[in-house]
């Protein structure tokens, strides 16, 4: 249609319509015409030499059917002349192209402000769509961490709800045993002592197994390293457990391998525990069969040895599901039964807990009707130290020990006389403060227990205030009983030779203190002082011959004693009386007279002798510490 | 002899397909998004085997789906290279039928797949999407540090000679 117009249509065009123009060039790319409005187009060369975009679609043009339009709507031109066009080709012939140019520059400004809207737009609401996802994750993550949470929280709930349950029913069995107790007066009170004693061990121990299990889960459990007796403390266990297998006609198996090694460094008490636990557990899901124990030795190494324990027994056995519940703490086998049972279901939990502490594993295999069988290894240090021995409580006699004993609460005073009948102590029981303070003053004892509230006042000043006074039980070693985390206590701390159990008290440790303890004797030369008239050297010349002689007599004492000769105690006993007298210390004193009395009336006279030459050979030590004061 | 290929450059808008060819031809990189109009021919020589080769490149605006590009932008081009955004989900979702619509107007062309903007996404969000798509030979590049750039453009002239 170009070759139509004339050339002043041309130049009208060119004038009016300087925003267009119009090329003719054969398909082999050579320009045949152009009005170089817009772009400088060079005739009779190649456009495809002259213009890039056009060489690179060279190939195009051939093929191009004829009278079809090829469009290109908006280019961003920079070969010849800046801006934007929009190109149209046509072939109106086999050979001849027409290319026709439109300027839109001026239209640049608004046409890309249209699409960098709509692609700004489309790219923010998408990464507002990815935030809004992610925030969407982050809140389903934060839900399921309140859920599971929450769960847990439950949980605990449920399983302290189960617990404190179960504490209701000894302690339901306690204050019964109590009334009965007040009101029959004595006749039977030793049955229901008895049965007190156990009711409130196994409160107790239920008690025990929630403290370290929740130690172990605030993770404060720590473990401690000692030498210990590896076999004996196995076979101990193994032995307490022999009665109640007897009784329920199952059999106790006791394997040990004999190449393990005699002492090893390990926390022999969680160690027991372990065992203790998983042993009681085996034997009370199991009727009839066996229990039993084997210990091997495995890996073993100059200084460590691996030891792997099983405990097998032919009981009602579990499903894997059971044993997975087992293992979580806070849970138990569905449907058990605490009663049937007994126990808080926990030990297994805590057995495994400590395991792990050690560094073991606790693997458990099962079968329904069939029974079970855990294992665990546990690697142990040979020990180059011969373990402590540790004194039998059961052969301790304490009966030469005079304890008073300060405690207000009914359920206590019963438990302390039981320990002190038990051990044969002779205890002074007081409810008071003011009761404390009058027996205080009245005779010497070897301890004081107290608990650290009472009615009328604290304890732990009333201590303070006898320890300020010189006189009787000045230094009396007091054992501080509370419900309470010692932590807590205000000015515990301040107070000398003192030692602390937490309620409920372990008997054992109570026993412990006492005899472990050697009770202090403390001497007092204000007697000596006051005879001498402050004379120094003559203090020092009667010091130096109570030193040499009394050991003399001492060893006169006891062997009068092993002779029974009366006659020897007698003049001895007597003769001693000064030096006696001048170290100062009442309890010697009274028990150097309650010795002569006794032998006077011809009663016999057995430990108390050996307690009062052992006293006054510690007296004699402080004695030559005195000296030296001097 | 002096080889003249039409390269396009093609994909969703803001994937950087402008960013690539001017790291590429200019060596620069801007963070300002200026949208491309239409289409925006640039031109450089590579060499492969010895010989020049020049890439007239044809940077595309970008379009969510490849139908809505003019035919006529795509025709006589032998080679493309195909970029997606690694921190845009949408500009990849849907590459493969992408890729299949590709395959049908403009056939047994070299294709080339870029994943861009590396450097927004770290190595285990990189090996998620790149795992999903399940594609061969894609590669990453970075517009921003220049990573494989030279290489993109490099891998797909040697395809087209
Ligand atoms: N961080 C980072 N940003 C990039 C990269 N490449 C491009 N960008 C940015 O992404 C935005 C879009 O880049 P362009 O190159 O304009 O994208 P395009 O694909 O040409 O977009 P259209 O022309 O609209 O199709 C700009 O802000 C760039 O700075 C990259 O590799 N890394
Ligand atoms: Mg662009």
């Amino acid at each position: 249609m170009f070759e139509h117009i004339s050339r002043i249509e041309r130049i009208k065009l060119e004038m009016i319509s300087p925003l267009s123009q119009v090329v003719i060039f054969h398909t082999n790319g050579e320009v045949l015409d152009t009005c170089d409005t817009l772009i400088k187009v060079e005739a009779k060369k190649s456009v495809f030499d002259q213009f890039d975009f056009l060489k690179s679609i060279e190939e195009v043009f051939p093929g191009l059917p004829v009278g079809e339009k090829l469009v290109f709507d908006v280019v961003e031109w920079n070969e010849g002349a800046e801006g934007l066009f929009a190109l149209e080709f046509v072939k109106f012939d086999d050979t001849r192209i027409q290319w026709v140019i439109l300027n839109k520059t001026k239209d640049q400004e608004q046409i890309t402000k249209v699409q960098q809207e709509r692609n700004d737009s489309a790219i923010n609401e998408e990464f507002l769509e990815i935030q809004r996802k992610y925030l969407e994750m982050e809140k389903a993550l934060l839900d399921y961490k309140n859920e599971e949470l929450h769960r847990v929280q439950k949980f605990k709930e449920q399983f302290f709800a189960e617990v404190s349950h179960e504490m209701r029913t000894p302690l339901n069995s306690i204050s019964g045993l109590i009334d009965l107790l007040r009101s029959s007066q004595s006749e039977g009170s030793t049955d229901y002592l008895a049965a007190l004693k156990a009711t409130s061990n196994h409160l107790n121990a239920i008690i025990n197994d929630v403290l370290d299990l929740s130690k172990i889960e605030a993770g404060k459990f720590s473990l401690s390293l000692s030498p210990f007796h590896l076999k004996k403390t196995i076979r101990n266990i193994v032995a307490g457990f022999e009665h109640s297998a007897r009784e329920k006609g199952v059999k106790l198996n006791l394997e040990i391998d004999s190449t393990i090694p005699v002492h090893v460094d390990g926390d022999s008490v969680r160690f027991s525990q372990v065992i203790y636990n998983l042993l009681s557990n085996a034997l009370k899901f199991t009727d009839r069969g066996h229990v039993s124990l084997a210990v091997t030795a495995e890996r073993s190494s100059d200084s460590i040895q691996t030891l792997a324990f099983t405990i097998r027994d032919t009981g009602k056995g579990m499903s894997d599901r059971d044993i997975e519940g087992i293992l979580e703490p806070y849970a138990q086998v569905e449907g058990q039964d605490y009663h049937q049972f007994g126990g808080t279901g926990l030990g297994l939990g805590i057995a495994q807990q400590l395991i792990q502490l050690m560094g073991g594993r606790l693997g458990i295999e099962s079968e329904e009707g069939k029974g079970t069988t855990m294992t665990f290894q546990l690697e142990f240090q040979r020990s180059t130290l011969e373990p402590v021995q540790e004194e039998d409580k059961s052969t301790t006699d304490l009966s030469h020990l005079e304890v008073l004993f300060v405690e207000d609460d009914e359920i206590g005073t019963v438990l302390l006389k039981g320990i002190a009948s038990e051990m044969g102590i002779k205890g002074t029981f007081v409810k008071s403060i003011e009761a404390f303070e009058l027996e205080a003053q009245e005779r010497p004892f070897d301890f004081i227990v107290t608990d650290v509230n009472l009615p009328d006042g604290d304890m732990i000043s009333a201590i303070e205030g006898l320890r300020s006074r010189s006189g009787l039980n000045q230094s009396t070693k007091v054992i501080f009983l509370s419900g309470d985390d010692k932590e807590i206590l205000d000015g515990l701390q301040e107070i000398e030779n003192h030692d602390y159990l937490m309620k409920p008290i372990a008997t054992d440790s109570l026993i412990a203190l006492l005899c472990v303890e050697e009770p202090q004797v403390t001497i007092n030369l204000d007697n000596l002082r006051t005879s001498t008239q402050g004379d120094g050297a003559l203090m020092k010349e009667i010091i130096e011959t109570i030193l040499e002689t009394l050991p003399l007599e001492l060893v006169k004492l006891e062997k009068a004693q092993k002779e029974k000769d009366q006659v020897l105690l007698r003049k001895v006993l007597h003769k001693i009386n000064p030096s006696i007298s001048y170290l100062g210390n009442d309890r010697l004193i009274n028990q150097r007279k309650a010795l002569y009395t006794k032998v006077l009336d011809q009663e016999p006279i057995n430990n108390e002798l050996r307690n009062f030459c052992d006293a006054v050979t510690v007296a004699l030590g402080v004695l030559q510490i005195e000296k030296g004061r001097l | 002899m002096s080889l003249s290929k039409k390269v396009i450059l093609i994909g969703h808008f803001g994937v950087g397909k402008s960013s690539l060819v001017q790291r590429f031809v200019h060596q620069k990189f801007s963070d300002q998004y200026i949208t491309t109009i239409g289409v925006k021919i640039d031109k450089k020589v590579v060499q492969v085997d010895g010989f020049d080769v020049t890439m007239i490149i044809w940077d595309i605006a970008g379009e969510d789906s490849q139908k809505k590009v003019p035919v006529s932008y795509r025709l006589g081009a032998h080679g493309a290279l195909y970029v997606f955004d690694l921190s845009r989900p949408s500009t990849y979702e849907n590459l493969q039928s992408e890729l299949d619509y590709l395959n049908q107007v403009i056939p047994g062309i070299p294709v080339q797949i870029l994943a861009n903007k590396m450097d927004l996404v770290n190595d285990t969000e990189r090996e998620d999407i790149l795992d999903s798509l399940s594609l061969e030979e894609v590669l990453e590049t970075s517009a921003k540090t220049g990573l494989h750039v030279e290489e993109a453009f490099q891998r797909l002239a040697k395809k087209m000679v």
